[in-house]
């Protein structure tokens, strides 16, 4: 046992280039369990702690154990190591590749040296480890030979955790059914008792389980709440200076990651949004420039998160409140990791809890999507491809992805893949609905908990500590609670809110014209076509605000729901961006979406600013049968479906000319899309949308 | 979640053929002498999971005639082991091996050391303790043979007795379905394609009712060969109270095959289809040991069968045999 320590302390110091260093608490004992006892080990440690250190020796030991022969496979969603992992892996003289859908082109290298067995570490996503192709042309070869199991983010493993994968149920079934002569190491740096007591179960009773502190000491937090999104700009436009060196704003949506940057870079601030929406080498130039300290902050969503190390990142504020504690935590976890101090400011505003709503809501894909999946696979006796399901149901292929990957990851799973098909398996299948119910109301107590967090009266990193079940939690200190006065003033001056308002009243937002039906059939307007062909499509429109925004739409929100009419300021506003906008060829004459349930909201609306903008008002679409609320239908083609024959236009002699079509609230965008279609049947030459509001609630 | 004991573990660590197997899996002989070996020294199968086996694999490899190295890494390959079986488990796949409790007892009684490691399977495991009417016949037999195989199938089903069958096509298909159309319960012990069958458009519903359970003594996707076809017979024999050949070749075909090792074997007891439309083949087995079965079946089958036995003249009662 002395000389495996000696060398995993020969491997430590040569990887850290220090002579003198020593193991943390509990990185040797995690070493020894895998190494010597050929255990299971679920670390729990913040990130920073050190846990690539215990895989890379335990790694390395065990291939030395096996005659320099075997590799450890660890399953991570990141894309790859850091950079100062893999340097450090280097030194110790550990080989470690990744293979990820983005780096196929790198395949044929990787699989020449695993086959020569020249590697010690594989990194793999769970989404690569559920991919059969992978799985026959990488995975075969060199499982057989597979020393060390290590599961990364163990936390996605929970039905409990914050951030459950589907493809990491597929994960707990593997490992499930491995046998206890392979070590297998988790680590997450985020677990309370739940979900450690969920991977407990999955690992099996005899895992050693290593639990150390969470506290980050560097960490001053502090609470404040300012409702509305223009006092909230504001703050950041007073305050942001003040922060120190470089930070991260996160937002709960793509939208408001977009305006939030925009709002601060007219402001004179260096800062970028961030978000899934990006190209991938855009991500990467951003996360360098704030690596290197070259912008002030990044305004993110969750797309800036797992696997982002800047040990000298100064702040994070949050423009809105996050889903949940654990959450919370690991986005701030971020900061402070090698400062004295890190400044983390909670900003709470009144449509945190509106945009939280939708995401759990919407959290499940519609039953729909599966049960006509499942209906075609049982109709065809010999499976079917997934081209042939994309003929048969009436799907994206994304979609369609998206609901077998779901599939799949059921347990037991109602489909197969064999060879290029999918065939039903025999086993029984229904929708797990209390499954979802548990899940949905598991969400509802981690918002209801970080609504507690924002009104807490003691210390804050207490509250979060115990939230997460830390057994070493205790008062801070530092905090605004602790300090009983604020780091950051609360402060905003009016002048600045009423720029911010300005700003939001001049941010409206492009409507993007559709280009392709949800489906080819059931649909009399679409006539067999998948595509919109040119001469029925919309023009690019307009929306004015934001749903619910600080801008206008908290005048839509009292307008559509409190007063039944809408102001004649949102007229001026829409006027105005009409004028702003000046779009070509230049409508003349107004219409409108009719509604049988609120027949004059929206006529009302658009005739009046006809009248504004000196354009005759002519409501020539008649709604000739009840639909339900857009809202209500759960995905394009039902939403689509909703709306075939609810409409008629009925043709008047100045009807071919250019048209402006006026709508209140703008949601899938489907109504639009199919009156402009009709308007344009009947022989308009263009028909530009234009709407008050346009509801996005989109993370990542 | 689907687990496994870990002795199956182990028998699938050593005997499993994933479709990748770089170091050959052992064969049915070099598991048996592992285990025995084993056994000898007081341990069960899954002692080979501890940390230290090499030693013990060494020590031995001189009586098992195995190496260690071979044996070290086929235990070795358990990711890939529990990867493969993941995929497999997930669509309703089970393994049982000679410890578990789904494991058949007839088998170990009849076949002793010949009963085969692994059984794979989809569908009710609780039909393989029930015994049963095998019903054999050859894959190219006339259409009032598989009538004939149809109707006693039914017959089987309308009195709630199990009907073993070999899952291949002609009397096997046609005996199989004979017993699931009519409600009853069957269990198909194939050859070969396992996971085709299980999830093919015809049998997913028995399999999901509780009817049906298939079983095979080779991997999931193995292909048909002539052996495989041999050593799944004895199988077949091996659960079944009694066997009924439909139709055989003298000589020829793995019914003629099948059916005369029984009768060596004397796995169980074996009636012929007489009569008319029986190939007259069929007789020659009766002059090897087998019975003739009753043309009309009167009350419950397997009463009759039962006290066909029971009256049957001691020198009526098949010896071993050379032919």
């Amino acid at each position: 046992m002395n000389t495996l320590y000696a060398r995993a302390l020969a491997l430590l110091r040569a990887g850290l280039q220090t002579p003198s260093a020593n193991f943390r608490d509990g990185q040797w004992e995690a070493i020894e369990a895998l190494v010597a006892h050929k255990r299971r080990v679920l670390l729990v440690q913040r990130t920073g702690w050190g846990k690539s250190i215990v895989y890379f020796i335990a790694a390395r030991l065990l291939r030395e154990q096996n005659g320099n022969k075997g590799l450890a496979l660890l399953i991570s969603p990141l894309l790859s190591l850091m950079r100062n992992q893999i340097e450090m892996a280097g030194r110790m003289g550990i080989h470690a590749e990744t293979i990820h859908s983005a780096n196929i082109e790198q395949w044929d290298a990787v699989e020449t040296q695993l086959l020569s067995d020249r590697i010690d570490l594989l990194l793999v996503s769970p989404e690569r480890l559920a991919n059969a192709d992978f799985y026959g042309r990488v995975l075969q070869q060199v499982a057989p030979r597979i020393l060390m199991l290590i599961v990364d983010e163990a936390h996605c493993i929970s039905d409990w955790g914050h951030d459950f994968r589907p493809d990491y149920r597929r994960i707990a079934r593997v490992l499930r059914l491995l046998p206890r002569n392979i070590p297998v190491l988790a680590t997450t740096a985020t677990a309370n008792n739940r979900v450690v007591e969920d991977i407990r179960q999955q690992l099996g009773e005899e895992v050693h389980i290593q639990r150390g502190p969470l506290a980050r000491r560097s960490l001053r937090l502090q609470n404040i709440l300012l409702p509305s999104q223009a006092e909230r700009l504001a703050w950041l436009a007073a305050h942001l200076d003040t922060l120190p060196g470089s930070g991260i704003i996160y937002t709960l949506t793509v939208a408001d990651a977009e305006r939030v940057a925009r709002w601060l870079q007219t402001k004179g601030f260096d800062v970028h949004p961030y978000h899934a929406d990006l190209e991938n080498p855009v991500r990467e130039a951003l996360e360098h420039k704030l690596l290197h300290n070259q912008v002030k902050a990044l305004v993110a969503t969750v797309a800036l998160g797992m696997g982002f190390d800047k040990p000298d990142l100064g702040f994070v504020v949050h423009f809105q409140r996050p889903g949940s504690v654990v959450h919370y935590y690991q986005q701030i976890g971020r900061a402070g990791r090698s400062l004295e101090n890190a400044v983390i400011v909670l900003l709470g505003g009144e449509e945190d809890d509106e945009v939280i709503d939708y995401f759990i809501r919407t959290a499940f894909p519609p039953q729909a999507h599966t049960e006509a999946i499942l209906s075609a696979l049982r109709q065809s006796p010999d499976g079917l491809s997934i081209v042939e399901i994309e003929r048969k149901v009436n799907l994206s292929r994304q979609q369609i992805d998206k609901v077998l990957r779901l599939l799949s990851s059921e347990t037991p799973s109602p489909v197969l893949q064999m060879g290029s098909k999918y065939v039903l398996a025999p086993v029984p299948y229904s929708t797990d609905v209390e499954r979802i119910h548990r899940l949905t109301a598991l969400r509802r107590a981690e918002q209801e908990q970080m609504q507690q967090y924002m009104q807490s009266s003691e210390c804050l990193m207490l509250f979060l500590q115990r939230a997460l079940d830390d057994p070493h939690a205790e008062p801070c200190g530092k905090c605004a609670v602790c300090l009983g006065s604020p780091i950051v003033s609360p402060m905003v001056d009016e002048q600045t809110v009423r720029e911010a308002v300005q700003f939001l009243r001049r941010s409206e937002i492009p409507l993007e014209p559709r280009r392709m039906w949800p489906t080819r059939e059931g649909l009399s307007i679409c006539r067999g076509q998948g595509k919109i062909p040119e001469s029925l499509r919309a023009e690019e429109g307009r929306a004015l605000c934001l749903w619910g925004d600080a801008g206008w739409g908290v005048l839509v929100k009292r307008g559509k729901y409190a007063d039944g009419f809408y102001s004649d300021d949102l007229v001026d506003g829409m006027a105005e961006m009409v004028r702003r906008w000046s779009p070509e060829p230049a409508p003349q004459w107004v219409t409108c979406v009719p509604s049988l349930r609120h027949p004059h909201l929206v006529p009302d609306f658009a005739q009046r600013l006809a009248q504004k903008l000196g354009l005759p008002f002519v409501p020539c679409i008649h709604k000739v049968r009840e639909t339900r609320p857009q809202k209500e239908m759960q995905n394009s083609f039902h939403q689509v479906y909703n709306l075939d024959g609810a409409f008629e236009v009925r043709p008047w002699e100045g009807i071919t000319k250019p048209v402006f079509l006026v709508d209140d609230v703008v949601d899938s965008g489907w109504t639009l899309t199919v009156i402009a279609a009709l308007l344009r049947q009947a022989g308009s030459s263009a028909v530009f949308p234009i709407a008050l509001a346009k509801q996005v609630l989109r993370g990542g | 979640m689907y687990a496994l004991q870990p002795n199956t573990q182990v028998a699938t660590l050593l005997c499993a053929h994933t479709g990748n197997d770089p170091i050959q899996p052992l064969s049915q002989s070099e598991y048996v002498r592992l285990v025995d070996w084993l056994q000898d020294r007081g341990y069960s199968p899954e002692v080979l999971l501890s940390p230290d086996v090499y030693l013990l694999l060494l020590e031995g490899e001189e009586q098992t005639k195995l190496s260690a190295e071979r044996v070290k890494a086929l235990l070795e390959r358990g990711t890939q082991v529990a990867l493969w079986m993941e995929k497999w488990s997930n669509a309703g796949m089970w393994i049982a091996s000679w410890e578990d409790a789904e494991y058949p007892a007839v088998l170990h009684e009849k076949l002793r050391k010949q009963a085969p490691v692994l059984l794979y399977g989809f569908g009710n495991p609780s039909l393989l303790q029930q015994g049963g009417l095998a019903i054999v016949g050859s894959r190219h037999a006339s259409e009032n043979l598989l009538e004939s195989a149809r109707r006693v199938a039914n017959r089987c089903a309308q009195q709630s007795w199990v009907v073993i069958s070999g899952g291949a096509k002609g009397v096997d298909r046609a005996a199989m379905l004979g017993a699931l159309e009519e409600g009853g319960t069957c269990v198909g012990v194939l050859a070969a394609d396992l996971a085709r069958i299980a999830t093919s458009y015809t049998l997913r519903d028995y399999l999901l009712s509780d009817k049906l359970c298939l079983i095979s003594p080779y991997h999931p996707q193995s292909g048909f060969t002539a052996g495989n076809a041999m050593g799944r017979n004895k199988i077949i024999y091996a659960l079944a109270e009694f066997a009924l050949v439909i139709a055989c070749e003298t000589g020829k075909g793995g019914t003629w095959a099948g059916a005369k090792e029984n009768l060596q074997n004397r796995w169980t007891p074996l009636f012929v289809m007489v009569g008319e439309e029986a190939p007259e083949d069929n007789l020659v087995l009766l002059g090897l040991g087998a019975r003739a079965f009753p043309t009309r079946i009167e009350g419950p089958l397997r009463g009759q069968l039962l006290s066909l036995m029971q009256s049957a003249q001691a020198g009526q009662i098949a010896l071993p045999i050379e032919v």
